[in-house]
């Protein structure tokens, strides 16, 4: 132990500025935490520039790095790389240095983090006692990827403009897999849990480990490939189809039997387009009107994947699988929009032809539980569920809400018809027939681990939305969007969404042609125009 | 007396390049060893294989009785390594240091390290980045003395300093030479002739012999014979007569593997009209220079 404080005390007297800095740099993050929530945009009495010092949002990311340069500079000064370091012949422990630097780490890195963490969960009001066992886990996400990656970077590298370097490096790397993923958009269903935790030992097993062997041996060349070997493999295995299949994953439920009863209308022939897709579009957006007769009050059914297969006598079938989608069906009648992007060759080959669609839709339905209503008080308010939370003030239908570790899961309706707040509406001179219901959803996610970050308190907005309702087949009015107003003492009805079940349908759209389908309203077709009147 | 350093068919490869090429080395306890050679012999790739501060291709290495692979941490504490290109903590001033070093070694000697902080005249308070080469290098030598090490290796200790600076670093391993072995690697041959005890050459990573000092004093002698009249060299000479000239009535060469009857009696057999043969002892620059130029017969 006095090898190891003996090392750390040498370290503190060598790297006293970059502790320093960070120190800085944690105390203007904690204040910008503390107070951005309060007055978000308030700088009455101080200058632009001081203002933008104190609630910058570099700070976050200044404060990162400040760790992560602090990191490199202390492992750097016993640097593992190379064989003419002084102190590589002298009688240090491998594991007493391994242990002083990380203990440097946890003195000026995690120590002052967790104490900041306290008080950001503290002064907001929540108790700090009940939240600490998660907040011990909270170290392990975020926190633990950054200092786990900059410490195995430190000790695989020589000096700053190595680890600049590696950095460049993974960077590249980073934006090829994001690439790669953005070509291969296909939607998988539920990936295996040994895959999972393969890919997750094989990305964070070797951060943890190989700095220990390179403490230990000191054999670089034989660390850095270790590294790359599972950094490439998980990547594989990432990219590779080995999740489950959405076939898999959703069982196949006849339309009749589902519980969002969906259906295609009429496609209506759009008159020839003379100018077609403009040129610099390399796919073409297909958009497939669903009507929705509405699932079962006290239900959601969400829209996870659409696959579309193309069927016609003289090209044969192609088809892209499965695309991801995010839509969700409420109660009540609605209209929905299936958008599937095909590439624009095929699209251009065939799209006067006319095809036979056979559409799969993957669907997930949640149920409500423990439903309650709640008034909105006219200022800021606690709720067992949501956290603390407030009407927003430059929004018309969102909460403001904050909470330890996770945002919530709910499901909300607010009955706009029947509210004391006003409402918007698009066409003022047309009936305000779809400006009833609006609702606010956000799903139910593994609360095991608090959310990675470094703010235990998670800001999130509680958003109510009209739902798009079918068009009167006889109107000539076209359809008609509104925005709905909260105001206090409307009131919301809230529950906690329980999974129910993932089905798959099909759906048949015959003899249409892909140019009536084609989306083009975003590239030169009716416009959208907002006209927002104040609410009452 | 027990080996301090063994070496048993060393070699070290970068890529097809033979650095040491199977080096069979034994430094005996309390030597003062001194491993010569050109630049890019291979004398600190040994120096670094023997501190285990990179892993040989080929063969093993003993120092100490341990396997040299598995010299790390404690087993520095015996050692005292300094190298000409070992990077200090330059941030740190002359005392603090010595103050860092001593919690690291159990044998550390603060007498020691007072007589040598005197003796180099090393300024406490001044920050080393300041201080110039030879400064450098005493403190280095300071900390690798003071804790009376039982193995002393130096890689090139001398290169670029003053005469008054070499002299105190050899009076002050003088001292030592007496309760450590000395293992060092120098190009400067004046001053290990003075002080070393064994002798390893190394050319283009092959030990070409390891020796003590008066065995290769004795082995190396320059023969002038001179001859009644102007002849050409005979043919064939003993391969152990280096860089033979014939200057008139007069041949030299250096003779590798001298011996009071066998000389003589080559020459008596080559030279039969010699009327004078005079035999001189060679300076280790001058045995060097010779074995340089022509290293296989030597």
């Amino acid at each position: 132990m006095s090898k190891i404080l003996h090392i750390f005390k040498k370290d503190i007297r060598r790297h006293w500025p970059e502790i320093l800095m960070s120190l800085a740099l944690l105390a203007l993050y904690t204040r910008r935490e503390l107070h951005f929530w309060q007055s978000p945009l308030q700088y009455d009495g101080i200058s632009p520039f001081f203002f933008f010092l104190l609630s910058g949002p570099y700070i976050p990311f200044s404060l990162v790095l400040s760790w992560t340069f602090l990191i490199l500079r202390v492992v750097h000064s016993e640097t593992l790389v190379g064989d003419r370091q002084w102190w590589v012949s002298k009688p240090y422990i491998w594991w007493q240095l391994l242990l002083a630097k990380l203990f440097f780490i946890f003195v000026f890195v995690s120590v002052p983090l967790f104490h900041v963490q306290l008080l950001l969960l503290h002064h907001p009001g929540f108790s700090t006692l009940a939240n600490i066992g998660r907040l011990f886990l909270m170290q392990f996400t975020l926190p633990l990827v950054i200092i786990a990656f900059t410490f195995a970077l430190a000790s695989l590298t020589r000096n700053l403009a190595q680890a600049l370097l590696g950095i460049g490096i993974v960077v590249v790397i980073l934006i090829a897999g994001i690439w790669l993923d953005s070509i291969n958009s296909h939607m998988t269903g539920d990936s295996s849990r040994i895959m999972d935790t393969l890919e997750s030992l094989l990305l964070f097993g070797p951060l943890i480990l190989v700095p220990v062997w390179q403490f230990a041996r000191r054999r670089t060349w034989t660390s850095r490939a270790t590294i790359a070997a599972c950094a490439g493999m998980a990547t594989f295995l990432s990219l590779s189809p080995f999740s489950r299949s959405v076939e898999q994953s959703y069982q196949v439920l006849s339309v009749r039997d589902s519980p969002a009863q969906l259906s295609i209308p009429p496609i209506p022939k759009v008159p020839d387009n003379p100018s077609g897709l403009p040129s610099f579009m390399t796919e073409a957006v297909l958009s497939i009107p669903l009507n929705v007769p509405g699932v079962a009050p006290g239900s959601v059914v969400l829209i996870n994947g659409v696959s579309l297969t193309v069927d016609s006598s003289d090209d044969g079938r192609w088809t892209r699988g499965w695309v991801s989608q995010y839509q969700q069906l409420w109660p009540g009648s609605q209209r929905q929009n299936l958008n599937y992007q095909v590439k624009r060759k095929e699209y251009e080959k065939i799209k006067a032809k006319l095809q036979n669609l056979h559409i799969q839709l993957a669907l997930s339905e949640y149920q409500e539980a423990d439903a309650r209503t709640l008034v909105l008080p006219a200022t800021t308010f606690r709720d067992n569920d949501l956290g603390i939370c407030r009407l927003m003030t430059r929004g018309y239908q969102v909460l403001e809400c904050r909470k330890p570790f996770h945002s919530s899961a709910y499901m909300g309706r607010f009955d706009a018809l029947h509210s004391p707040c006003g409402s918007v509406q698009r066409f003022p001179n047309s009936p305000p027939r779809n400006l009833d219901v609006a609702y606010a959803w956000s799903g139910p996610t593994d609360e095991v681990f608090p959310d990675p970050g470094l703010n235990p308190i998670v800001d999130y907005q509680v958003s109510f939305n009209p739902v798009s309702r079918i068009p009167d087949p006889h109107s000539s009015s076209p359809i008609e969007y509104s925005a709905v107003f909260l105001c206090p003492g409307a009131e919301l009805r809230l529950a906690r969404p329980i999974f129910k079940r993932r089905f798959r349908i099909q759906l048949e759209l015959p003899a249409v042609h892909l140019q009536d389908l084609v989306q083009r309203d975003s590239f030169g077709g009716a416009e959208v125009s907002i006209d927002l009147r104040t609410p009452m | 007396m027990t080996a301090v350093i063994r070496t048993d068919a060393l070699t070290k490869k970068y890529h097809r390049v033979a650095a040491l090429d199977h080096v069979n080395l034994e430094v005996q306890e309390g030597a003062v060893y001194a491993l010569v050679g050109q630049n890019g012999a291979g004398k600190t790739t040994a120096i670094k294989i023997l501190m285990n501060l990179i892993p040989a291709s080929q063969g093993v290495a003993q120092v100490l009785g341990t396997d040299s692979r598995k010299i790390r941490g404690k087993s520095y504490a015996q050692i005292g390594y300094v190298s000409e290109n070992q990077e200090i903590p330059e941030w740190m001033k002359v005392g603090a240091l010595l103050d860092y070093l001593r919690d690291f070694y159990p044998t550390w000697d603060l007498a020691l390290e007072q007589s040598l902080i005197k003796q180099f005249e090393l300024p406490l308070d001044r920050k080393i980045k300041v201080l110039s080469r030879g400064m450098k290098m005493k403190l280095a030598l300071a900390g690798a003395l003071a804790f009376h090490p039982r193995l002393i290796v130096l890689d090139e200790p001398f290169g670029g300093l003053d005469p008054l600076v070499r002299d105190q670093l050899i009076e002050s391993l003088l001292e030592r030479a007496a309760e450590s072995t000395v293992f060092i690697s120098s190009h400067d041959l004046a001053e290990i002739e003075s002080f070393s005890s064994h002798l390893g050459f190394l050319e283009s990573g092959k030990l070409l012999f390891s020796e003590e000092m008066s065995s290769l004093a004795n082995r190396f002698r320059e023969v002038e014979i001179a001859t009644e009249s102007a002849a050409p060299l005979p043919s064939p000479l003993p391969a152990s007569w280096l860089q033979p000239k014939s200057l008139g009535a007069l041949v030299r060469f250096i003779d590798s593997r001298f011996d009071e009857q066998k000389t003589p009696a080559d020459i008596q057999r080559l030279f039969p009209n010699a009327k004078d043969v005079q035999f001189r002892a060679l300076s280790l620059r001058a045995i060097f220079l010779a074995i340089a130029r022509k290293p296989e017969e030597a």
